[in-house]
């Protein structure tokens, strides 16, 4: 009966019925909305604002403004819109966490699933190096990274990814490690199909999903830990409007003007929950046993 | 009167896209210290029947749309959530198919046994009266009662049913549902666990429903056989309609047919053609007509009904002709 | 005599559990002419999987020879077994874990035809997969289909289409029918008779259950914990079965029909033992309703009682 059951449910194409669940869970939307609206604004940023008259002029006439309709978030120190970069930094956090996603995505995909699917010495060889990594917490080695790279965007982007490239094998060789045990790996085998082959199209695939979620998830570690480099000087530099920097900046005016901490760090706050509302649903929206 | 009295039951699986009928006007009725078969293939009803029983159909997805449950007397249906745990495992238990899943693997076997005696401990029975039922009931499973410390991974998947049959009867049921006790088990296995599930039902007066997918399972164990095709009983009667009497439904026919017999010496099978209908278009008339080898114009549009010739009742056109 | 296909000769297969070895498949001697089927019976964990396994050369033989139209394919290196696969197929157990449900139905069974490089162009590979699809009788709509969108017994029968896609000579087949219903099993094994019969091929018919092996096997082999108990011709066997775990076995499955209660059944006690480091003997000794003393001395090898018919047990030791 069951079986039969979750047969018919599965017709049409799978993303199709991915996309039916998650459309019903209503967190999980409004985080994607809100990711919708400030990659909209990431991309369009200088449309809304030109970066160097608005974000990067100083303008010591309006400083230390409170929230107006000329400047709907108030300006800074140096009499900056703070809008304007807020703007602007959604740019440096999207692309931190996302481009250094992808990255460790690429190389904890690569050590994982070859750790998994070789097993034996290779497995232990790669796992126990990815052990040593993980013993150093991650903030601790992104800043050595950083410090021996020298800061600059690229720099920073390469520490963090590397910072989280254990954790991502780790949970890809797992994912992994229960596809290989499926029987139609097997049968790929006994077809006479080469290893590289098997893992590009048969083992892959299979393991995209939890590998999905977790990605999304990490998202939202990666800008957090952007934000927390920069904040402590170690990241993007200022005047560059980094939410981080910008954070870090406003420190000593906290007192007297609260807009400052607080703007940029409900953006921090809002983009990084908004990536994990969204893990969480897409996470119940892949699992097929939701469907009971 | 008898214990369990099923009547028109009518079960849904719904999900927002797709409604599925998985259960179309079921009626049986159940005596007592008598054995029935719930056979059928893979998606015709069978466990959902018995899980409503018991009232343990998935929440979000499965709904009893019509129909009543009796049992002893009591409309199993329109109880509260409280009382129908009064009479789960006490009065009504259930084995499931697979013994691997069924068991606690952080527990000892005695545990467990233990956990089912307490939560239905009516007679507050002092510990030590509880010690002494375990050893009891692992002796009449057949496992040495020495046993009970170890851990479900020391049991082999005889073993483990076993100790999943003897959780179920710790309360002393009335009914007892088994949902294909022994598909997972090899030949060897299957035959000693049904052997000594019989026993055991001689023993403790109890009544049983036997779902199994096993023509075979089911001559060696019941006295009234249902064969369930796409939610509907389609033939009900005794073991001697059955297997004595030679007039049968096309698709009980059928599965006669496709099971490979040890003794005669044909060549090939006769399997039903086809496949199963979708239970989200079942088809009009008879629902077996698209694989029906005897099928009529009739069938097409007009369903059956039960025609009954004593016990024994068939839900075919064609011995509607034969009656008159 | 007819051609012989594939022969075993004393096959090994032993994995290692810690310290301790495990014997699979111990010593195990078998022979399956061309075009014909041998079925191999056994329970659960008797090593009937891993000795199918190994005679593809998916698990890599401890001792003894696998040979293969005379020549011995444990020696084959990975670019010979490659080869190897065009010849030698295997069908699995469970339609719902062996094929990939990512793939449709026509890429699923037109891989290996790829992968093999049989035929390299695309559309005539794509009207073989067709003609496949027909023989195993797949309807050709579900040519873009995906596997969930199919039931079990058609899953079955692209497990099938795929096997034959590299025109094989011998097809391992591993439980083909065990996780089917009954109606679907028995258009499966007709499927798979009328197959033998068109295109001449040799299979090897992994069960538990002695009666579906009844009908499609010209000889069966009995395998219990990691060896042979019995070989005969399949009307042989079960005229007159000689080994006490074959005649348990036998009389187990439940027949339906009325006589299944008149029939006491002569039950043998106990589970399998475990096959780590099994002791010398008969390893059916302790279940065993007829054991002897010899019995657990020495191994009982496997010997020919009557022409055709080979037995391991003391039983039949004056004969």
């Amino acid at each position: 009966m069951k079986k039969k059951k979750v047969v018919l449910n599965n017709k049409q194409s799978q993303i199709a019925d991915v996309w039916f669940r998650l459309r019903k869970n209503k967190t999980a939307m409004v985080g994607l909305f809100i990711i919708i609206i400030i990659l909209f604004f990431a991309l369009f940023a200088d449309f809304i604002a030109d970066y160097d008259t608005k974000v990067i002029e100083q303008n010591p006439v309006e400083r230390l403004q409170g929230p107006s309709f000329k400047h709907i978030f108030g300006t800074d120190a140096y009499g900056r819109d703070l809008f304007a970069r807020i703007v602007h930094g959604a740019r440096y956090s999207l692309s931190f966490g996302v481009v250094c996603t992808i990255i460790s995505l690429i190389g904890g995909g690569i050590l994982g699933a070859t750790s998994a699917f070789f097993g034996g010495k290779v497995d232990n060889i790669i796992m126990r190096i990815l052990d040593a990594f993980m013993c150093i917490p991650a903030m601790l080695l992104s800043l050595s990274l950083v410090s021996a790279l020298g800061p600059g965007l690229e720099n920073i982007m390469i520490a963090i990814s590397i910072s989280s490239i254990p954790g991502f094998a780790r949970v890809i060789r797992s994912v992994v490690l229960t596809v290989v045990r499926e029987e139609y790996i097997e049968a790929a085998r006994a077809c006479g199909v080469s290893t590289t082959r098997t893992i590009i199209l048969h083992v892959l695939p299979n393991a995209i999903g939890p590998i999905i979620v977790n990605a999304t998830m990490n998202v939202a570690g990666l800008i957090m830990a952007a934000a927390g480099l920069s904040f402590i000087g170690m990241g993007i530099q200022p005047p560059s409007p980094e939410w981080g920097a910008m954070l870090s900046e406003a420190q000593i005016y906290m007192r007297l003007y609260p807009h400052l901490v607080f703007v940029p760090g409900l953006a921090i706050v809002i983009t990084a929950l908004s990536f994990n509302l969204l893990g969480d649903g897409l996470s119940e929206a892949l699992d097929p046993r939701m469907k009971d | 009167m008898s214990l369990l009295e099923i009547k028109d039951l009518e079960i849904i699986y719904t999900n927002g896209k797709n409604v599925v009928q998985a259960v179309n006007g079921i009626n049986f009725t159940l005596d007592k210290k008598e054995t029935l078969g719930l056979v059928g293939e893979t998606g015709a009803g069978k466990t959902t029947t018995a899980l409503s029983i018991l009232r343990l159909l998935p929440e979000r997805t499965g709904k009893i749309i019509n129909g009543s449950v009796n049992f002893d007397g009591i409309p199993l249906l329109d109880l509260n959530e409280r009382e129908m745990q009064s009479i789960r495992g006490a009065r009504i238990a259930m084995i499931f198919q697979d013994p691997m899943t069924s068991l606690n693997p952080v527990l000892t076997v005695g545990e467990q046994i233990e956990e089912a005696l307490m939560l239905h401990n009516i007679d507050n029975e002092s510990k030590e009266e509880i010690t002494k039922r375990v050893d009891e009931i692992l002796t009449l499973v057949g496992i040495n009662p020495e046993r009970k410390k170890n851990y479900p991974h020391e049991f082999s998947g005889g073993m483990k049913q076993r100790v999943v049959i003897a959780m179920s009867l710790a309360c002393s049921p009335e009914l007892l549902i088994a949902d294909e006790p022994t598909t997972a088990l090899d030949v060897t296995i299957q035959a000693q666990v049904l052997d000594m599930m019989e026993e055991l039902k001689q023993k403790l007066d109890m009544s049983m429903i036997m779902i199994t997918h096993d023509l075979g399972v089911v001559a060696k164990t019941c006295d009234k056989v249902a064969v369930l095709y796409a939610g509907e009983i389609i033939e009900y009667g005794t073991f001697e309609d059955f297997f004595i009497n030679k007039a049968h439904h096309p698709y009980t026919e059928g599965l006669f047919g496709s099971i490979p017999s040890i003794e005669d010496d044909a060549e090939r099978l006769t399997p039903i053609e086809g496949l199963m209908p979708d239970p989200t278009e079942l088809p009009e008339g008879c629902k077996f007509h698209p694989r029906c080898p005897k099928c009529m114009e009739k069938c097409k549009t007009e369903k059956p009904k039960d025609f009954i010739k004593g016990t024994h009742s068939i839900k075919c056109h064609l011995f509607a002709e034969e009656e008159n | 005599m007819a051609e012989i296909l594939i022969e075993t000769k004393g096959l090994k297969k032993y994995f290692d559990i810690g310290k301790n070895k495990l014997h699979a498949v111990d010593d195990v001697n078998l022979k399956i002419e061309k075009g014909k089927t041998l079925g191999i019976v056994g329970e659960s964990g008797c090593g009937k999987s891993t000795l199918g396994r190994t005679v593809l050369g998916l698990l890599k033989a401890t001792d003894g020879q696998v040979l293969y139209q005379g020549r011995d394919i444990t020696k084959y290196n990975s670019k010979q077994l490659k080869n190897l696969r065009k010849e030698i197929q295997i069908i699995f157990q469970d339609p719902y874990s062996s094929i990939n449900p990512r793939h449709s139905i026509g890429r699923i069974i037109g891989e290996p035809i790829l992968v093999n490089g049989i035929i390299k162009d695309k559309s005539i590979r794509r009207q073989r997969v067709l003609e496949l699809m027909e023989t195993v009788g797949l309807s050709q709509k579900l040519y873009n289909s995906y596997p969930h969108e199919l039931d079990g017994g058609r899953r079955q029968r692209v497990g099938v289409a795929r096997a034959l896609s590299v025109n094989p000579k011998f097809i391992v087949c591993d439980e083909p029918v065990s996780a089917l219903d009954v109606s679907i099993q028995a258009q499966i094994l007709n499927l798979l008779m009328d197959l033998q019969d068109d295109l001449g091929l040799t299979y090897m018919f992994i069960t538990h259950d002695l009666s579906v092996v009844k009908h499609i096997s010209d000889e069966i082999a009995v395998m219990y914990l990691g060896q042979c108990v019995e070989r005969s011709s399949s009307k042989e066997l079960f005229k007159n079965p000689m080994h006490p775990y074959t005649k348990a076995l036998l009389t187990a499955i439940p027949i339906p029909s009325a006589k299944a209660r008149e029939i006491k059944t002569e039950m043998i006690k106990g589970e399998l033992t475990s096959p780590i480091n099994p002791k010398p003997g008969c390893r059916f000794a302790s279940r065993c309703p007829q054991v002897k003393n010899e019995c657990t001395k020495a191994n009982v090898p496997l010997r020919e009682i009557k022409p055709g018919h080979f037995v391991a047990c003391t039983l039949y030791n004056n004969e």
